[in-house]
């Protein structure tokens, strides 16, 4: 492997942004990359362009039947173990997903997508055809819990399967590094769901998080040195009791539409 | 610490995408009616074959959804991520399958495509909008450089085999093209990386 300079190196910025050098000359270029930050910056704002220029490209409806293959190959059949008696109950819920596909991109764009740290709790029938309920609460400062210590917004799908998504926008926050995600059950018990880099304050995160909407208390990050940075409460569910929690998060219905 | 308000917005590209690694079915639904278009669209301009196309961009979103946990949203947004994706698949099924050289004659239409499109342009935003225009000013030879190299994957090589030029002009006008359509975006060097 030949060690390059900056001016050689940066002859092979373009093409090496474009994706299209040999593997030779692509290892020697990433083996310089390594040590040298300038030429990296450089490559870097290449590949940005390179990428830019590629999604310029015109977007194409595909054939008919292929949005259907593609979401049976992303949503693949129950075990057989548990097939013989979801069956009625799949068929129903594959109607509803097919149905009700829009709900996220409609619903929660138009009207329903919160904006403040006092959100309001809305009211509506779990189950009904087309709808779903994703659950939001602000983020806010460990130490602050009103609107203007909003830094974030944290979102949680307790359904099957349940997830998490979590949004943090502070960008005068000293903190940086990896910030984990915990989950608080309302028996203090604690789940480590997930973690990511915040960068000049800002990060998010979504994934897979064992949420019961019943015993879901708290959505917390936390910092590097076990500090927490922020908190969702969520309020426990409207139910049998007919006592409304305060109303410090929201339950959102997203009805579907085709 | 400040407070910064999260502004309505309709449910992100990473929340969508954070639905779809969770296996939920209804964010996969609405993850692939958002990205259909974009993905089998660079699919089809890379390969030029419907059918290949359609397995690209297939392939493409079963790729996304088994390494959503992988996503780095300092790297670029959840767009820039899946369209790099299918930009691979296509590119190295382009270059197993390739019979015959790309005609440089057969690039006009796709890079008049690009540089204009006004239906779209009513919703690019304003990046979108000056690295088309860049394009479209570029020399001819410089645009169809860069296309074929960016596009459809081609070595200088084999961009000079096509040009019937010597490989050293054909270095020369990606060079300055890539160099022209990246100072039409300033903003990109700070926001991506």
């Amino acid at each position: 492997m030949a060690e390059l300079s900056c001016r050689q190196c940066e002859e092979l910025a373009e093409e090496l942004a474009l994706g299209v050098l040999s593997c030779h000359e692509r290892a020697d270029a990433l083996a310089h990359l390594e040590t040298c930050s300038s030429c990296q910056d450089r490559v870097s704002a290449l590949t940005a362009t390179a990428d830019r220029l590629v999604e310029l490209l015109p977007p194409v409806e595909p054939p008919a039947g292929f949005e259907q293959r593609v979401i049976n190959a992303l949503t693949p059949p129950p075990s057989p173990r548990t097939r013989r008696w979801q069956l009625p109950v799949a068929a129903g819920l594959a109607a509803v997903a097919l149905a009700t596909s829009g709900w996220i991109a409609g619903r929660a764009t138009h009207n329903q997508t919160p904006t403040g740290a006092s959100p309001q709790t809305q009211t509506g029938n779990d189950g009904q055809t087309g709808e779903r309920t994703i659950l939001y609460a602000p983020l806010t400062t460990a130490e602050h819990e009103t609107p203007e210590h909003q830094v974030g917004q944290a979102y949680l799908y307790p359904g099957h399967p349940s997830w998490i998504y979590l949004s943090l926008d502070a960008p005068n926050t000293t903190t940086a590094g990896t910030i984990n995600c915990e989950v608080v059950r309302r028996d203090g018990s604690t789940v480590s769901v997930g973690s990511f880099p915040l960068i000049n304050g800002r990060g998010s995160w979504g994934g897979p998080a064992p949420i019961d909407r019943d015993t879901l208390a708290t959505a917390k990050l936390i910092n590097r040195n076990g500090h927490t940075l922020a908190k969702a409460h969520f309020g426990r569910p409207r139910s049998t009791s007919g006592q409304h929690s305060p109303p410090r998060h929201s339950e959102h219905r997203l009805r579907g539409h085709s | 610490m400040s407070v910064r308000r999260t502004p309505a917005a309709p449910i992100s590209d990473d929340m969508l995408l954070a639905g779809l690694g969770a296996g939920d079915a209804e964010a996969a639904v609405a993850f692939v009616r958002r990205f259909q278009p974009l993905v089998f669209g660079v699919a089809v301009a890379v390969v030029g074959d419907y059918g290949l196309a359609e397995d690209i961009a297939q392939q493409a979103f079963e790729r996304a959804w088994r390494h959503a946990a992988l996503y780095d949203p300092r790297r670029g947004s959840v767009r820039t991520w899946l369209t790099r994706i299918v930009h691979n698949l296509a590119v190295d099924a382009a270059r197993v399958r390739r019979p015959a050289p790309v005609d440089p004659q057969d690039l006009l239409p796709l890079i008049a495509a690009i540089a204009d499109s006004p239906e779209r342009r009513v919703l690019a935003s304003e990046a979108s909008e000056q690295l088309r225009v860049a394009l479209a000013t570029l020399p001819p030879e410089q645009a169809r450089a860069v296309v074929m190299a960016g596009v459809h994957g081609l070595s200088t090589r084999e961009i000079a085999d096509v040009e019937h030029v010597p490989v050293s002009t054909a270095k020369s006008r990606i060079r300055a093209a890539m160099a022209k359509l990246h100072a039409a975006l300033p903003v990109l060097r700070s926001d991506h990386g």
